[in-house]
């Protein structure tokens, strides 16, 4: 379990997380999305132990991960940009953690090989982007890590190795139960795999919820009204944005379907519809219920 | 079961450790190569090449001795002239290769959430890199030794002989420490900064700033604190902070007291940086520092080195131009330059102005206590009665001082000149009163003391407590009719004993004399005294000199040139030996054969009458 009590990390003035609390259960796929320097990354370092907090902690089955081996050694990090020796190949990455984390497990490593294709006396720069992050993954997964902290980790893969990755990954946690943390921009392979989901913006947390309650929690509605009422009228609902334009009105409330549909037929619409929302929807109106404008930053 | 566990208990060091050998196995290789060649190869080509002019060139020693001393003389040279420069080069590689992990973000992530402390990742990875220096080296020299086997030369013969092994280990183990030394100021520097260009900027400029600023500081209070004797301060300031200079004026005599400096300096170095390094903020990868301590240190260096410098040289070319003036401007200059290197930039430069001011600040303090005298040193003068000895010296020049040297007649390894040591007290009052004579002169030129220059009257007391008081004051402060009196203590009987190279003779001491007719131009004409001859010789040469007339620069027309052909065992006379002041003038080992130098002497019958008359006696002079 991960948990994460008032955790503040500032570099210079900037104050990359702020206070920020929440919980990882242990067993579950935890997505971190927001914004660009909304703090992912920064919070992930912390979790793997690169950063020191300035304030607050991360608790890692009870222990801080800063210079702490006994909580490091169940810990993988793969950044953003995974890096490697200039004349590293995948055998000497192998010997690298082999001798450095404890619970190494070689079988698994060559298993894993032998699932992606990659040479193991190839040097690792001269691979290509997609290919550097699998051999991340394979070092990291032949750790057998009991949390494994992933940044940015569908990039450059092709859909083939993203599906084989995912699959790979929900093995682990319901095999071992592992404890996995991705931070990505890329939500529809996060509404895939992920359990529950972190909404980050501005070194806070917004949520840290549950992805079925969030997508049943949260509907957007389009109806048409004849007369269009007033803005207040809108009220009795739990509104995360809201757009009209003649007699059509666009919004997204949190709250049950049933609630929200409850609300709405007591103002009778000429036609209403309730859509299920994507993660990316979801994430795209709480962050501008959060202030980040997204018609200001495209116009 | 046992090796896994020890692999994996202790925190990786061993795992990181040949990680880092593998990291850096490739330069390895090419350093190995290179002392592979430099090392083995030449000397095996050396010891060839001597073997076969062995016949042409030395006769007179056994061949395995003249091979273990070309071996010798080669390793040596080898050893400080190339080795030296190679171990710096390749420890600067080595380092920064395997540091600069420390200044990519993308390598921090990785190695900072490895299972590693930092402090094995830092001493695993400096072990790595000094493996890789000393394995190398040490095998090649155990290669050398075994080609001397091979080439029939005994390791007694190589005992004996000037290849003296245990030496050889001593220098090697020397440049080891040193380059340890000079690792350790790099890893620190590389803790404190944020890139690897800013950790080599810093390391140089501290490597060449701390040395350069003590020099131009000694030579600014050289002429602008009267009677600075910059020659007090000891060789150790200058060498001990810096293992690149050290090294190369020490590569030579590697004494054990140097061995444990350097280990310290490069210990004391290492802990710093570990102890920063658990302190070090991963987030620092990448940013101009970790710590602000190379900076706040480098940028006064290279503003204190470039004022002292351009206001020494401005004044140097207009001295009516303020040496103060310049100072501030050229720290101004090289603190906006230094600034602008380390910001990339000069965006919000004018926030670094107040650690100028403090330069600025420091260099007019430090102004003002030189021209003021330094709170008394300049007018500082003993008593009469607490002085010992005292011995002056002038930069006007002494004719026929007693030079010596100790080693052998053959190879000879230090030289040292008598200076004039004067213990009677009505002498060492008169050399008081001309000491005040200047002080007083340096009183009359107002509260604040102009900077000298110009020829040096240096004098140095041995008092009776056992301390010394030197100083040394330029002409430009000399009182009215100064030199005159100097001339006249100059011509003291006591001074002369001391200094004169005949009052050192005996009838041993040479055996052959030669001349030179400067009138005939002819060839030299030599002669064998026996020891009454040359006892009264030796007697009518102090004579002359006694009476004063030899210090005159003016010869008639006719003069002889006489050379004395010493013996080459002529030791220091048992008077002199005995004397603290002289030995400590000297610094020589106190079992060492002490020899007089040979000289010559201007023959006339104007300056050496005594001599004179005896050498036509003789009929060796007509």
């Amino acid at each position: 379990m991960i948990e994460v009590k008032h955790l503040t990390k500032r570099f210079g003035a900037i104050t990359a997380l702020d206070d920020i609390s929440f919980q990882v259960d242990s067993g579950s796929i935890f997505g971190l999305v927001g914004s660009n320097g909304a703090g992912k990354s920064t919070f992930l370092r912390t979790a793997a132990g690169v950063y020191r907090p300035d304030a607050g902690s991360v608790l890692i089955d009870g222990g801080e991960p800063f210079e702490n081996l006994s909580v490091k050694g169940n810990v993988c990090f793969i950044s953003d940009y995974p890096y490697f020796p200039r004349a590293a190949t995948l055998t000497d990455m192998e010997d690298l953690f082999s001798h450095t984390y404890p619970h190494w497990d070689k079988e698994r490593f060559h298993y894993l090989c032998s699932c992606f294709p990659l040479d193991t006396k190839q040097r690792i720069l001269n691979m290509s982007k997609g290919m550097q992050r699998q051999a991340a993954i394979l070092c990291a997964l032949g750790a057998r890590p009991t949390h494994l902290l992933l940044d940015e980790i569908f990039d450059g893969l092709d859909p083939v190795m993203r599906q084989l990755l995912k699959r790979i990954l929900s093995g682990e946690v319901s095999d071992r139960g592992m404890t996995v943390v991705i931070a990505s921009h890329n939500l529809r392979e996060l509404e895939d795999i992920c359990d529950h989901v972190g909404l980050f913006h501005r070194g806070g947390v917004i949520f840290d919820r549950e992805l079925d309650s969030l997508k049943l929690g949260i509907s957007r509605v389009q109806a048409m009204f004849r007369p269009m009422p007033d803005r207040s009228a809108f009220d009795s609902f739990d509104l995360v944005t809201l757009r009209t334009q003649g007699s059509l009105v666009d919004f997204v409330a949190r709250g049950t379907q049933e609630d929200i549909l409850a609300k709405l037929s007591a103002m009778n619409p000429v036609f209403s519809e309730l859509l299920p929302l994507t993660l990316e929807e979801v994430f795209i109106s709480e962050m501008e219920a959060a202030g980040y404008d997204i018609d200001n930053i495209l116009s | 079961m046992t090796s896994t566990t020890f692999f994996r208990k202790p925190g990786g060091f061993f795992q990181s450790y040949r990680a880092a050998l593998r990291q850096i196995r490739g330069i390895a290789l090419l350093y190995t190569a290179i002392l592979a060649v430099v090392l083995p190869l030449l000397m095996t080509l050396t010891v060839t090449q001597a073997r076969s002019n062995f016949s042409y060139y030395s006769s007179e020693m056994p061949m395995e001795y003249y091979l273990s001393s070309q071996a010798s003389s080669f390793l040596y040279s080898i050893l400080s002239l190339f080795v030296l420069p190679l171990l710096w080069l390749f420890a600067l590689i080595f380092t920064v290769s395997l540091f600069r992990y420390l200044h990519d973000k993308r390598s921090v992530d990785l190695f900072h959430s490895l299972p590693i402390r930092r402090e094995t990742m830092l001493l695993s990875r400096l072990t790595a890199e000094l493996t890789a220096l000393v394995v190398p080296l040490l095998a090649m020299l155990i290669v050398c030794f075994a080609i001397l086997l091979c080439f029939g030369i005994p390791m007694q013969a190589v005992q004996d002989g000037m290849l003296d092994p245990g030496l050889l280990w001593l220098r090697a183990l020397f440049l080891i420490v040193n380059v340890f030394a000079l690792i350790g100021l790099m890893i620190f520097f590389l803790i404190c900064c944020g890139t690897v260009f800013d950790a080599t900027v810093s390391t140089i400029a501290f490597c060449g700033g701390l040395p350069l600023l003590l020099a131009l500081s000694l030579s600014y209070l050289g002429s602008a604190l009267p009677g600075f004797c910059g020659s007090d301060l000891p060789r150790f300031v200058y060498e001990g902070m810096n293992p690149l200079i050290g090294a190369f004026s020490l590569a030579n005599e590697p004494v054990v007291p140097w061995l444990l400096w350097w280990l310290g300096y490069g210990a004391v170095l290492l802990i710093a940086a570990v102890l920063l390094y658990r302190r070090r903020a991963s987030e620092a990868a990448e940013n101009a520092f970790a710590f602000p301590l190379p900076r706040v240190l480098i940028r006064f260096l290279v503003s204190a080195c470039f004022g002292m410098c351009l206001g020494l040289l401005i004044h140097g070319i207009y001295s009516s131009f303020p040496f103060l003036l310049g100072a501030l401007l050229g720290a101004f200059l090289s603190h906006l330059a230094i600034e602008m290197v380390y910001r990339r930039g000069v965006k919000n430069i004018w926030k670094t102005m107040p650690s100028l001011g403090v330069v600025a600040g420091l260099f007019v303090v430090f102004y003002l206590i030189c021209a003021t005298g330094c709170f008394g040193y300049t007018s500082r003068i003993p008593a009469v009665e607490d002085v010992k000895s005292v011995t002056f010296t002038t930069s006007f020049g002494q004719t026929h001082s007693a030079s010596f040297f100790t080693g052998t007649p053959q190879s000879r390894n230090y030289y040292g000149m008598m200076e004039p040591i004067v213990t009677q007290k009505e002498n060492v009052e008169q050399i008081v009163a001309l000491h005040q004579d200047i002080i007083d002169s340096y009183h009359a030129m107002g509260p604040l003391y102009p900077m000298s220059e110009g020829s040096v009257f240096e004098v140095s007391y041995e008092l009776k407590d056992g301390s010394k008081l030197r100083r040394r004051f330029y002409s430009a402060a000399f009182p009215e009719g100064f030199l005159q009196e100097l001339d006249r203590i100059s011509l003291l009987p006591e001074v002369i004993e001391n200094t004169t190279d005949c009052f050192f003779l005996t009838q041993d001491s040479f055996d052959t004399v030669s001349f030179w007719n400067s009138k005939e131009n002819d060839e030299y004409q030599s002669f064998t005294p026996n020891a009454e001859q040359r006892s009264a010789l030796i007697e009518a040469l102090q004579q002359d000199f006694l009476s004063g007339m030899p210090q005159s620069s003016q010869y008639d027309e006719r003069w002889f040139e006489m050379t004395l052909s010493y013996q080459g065992d002529s030791s220091l006379p048992a008077f002199a030996a005995e004397d603290s002041l002289a030995a400590s003038l000297f610094h020589f080992d106190p079992n060492a054969s002490l020899y007089l130098d040979s000289g010559s002497y201007l023959i006339s019958s104007q300056h050496y009458p005594n001599t004179t008359a005896l050498l036509e006696k003789y009929g060796w002079i007509e």
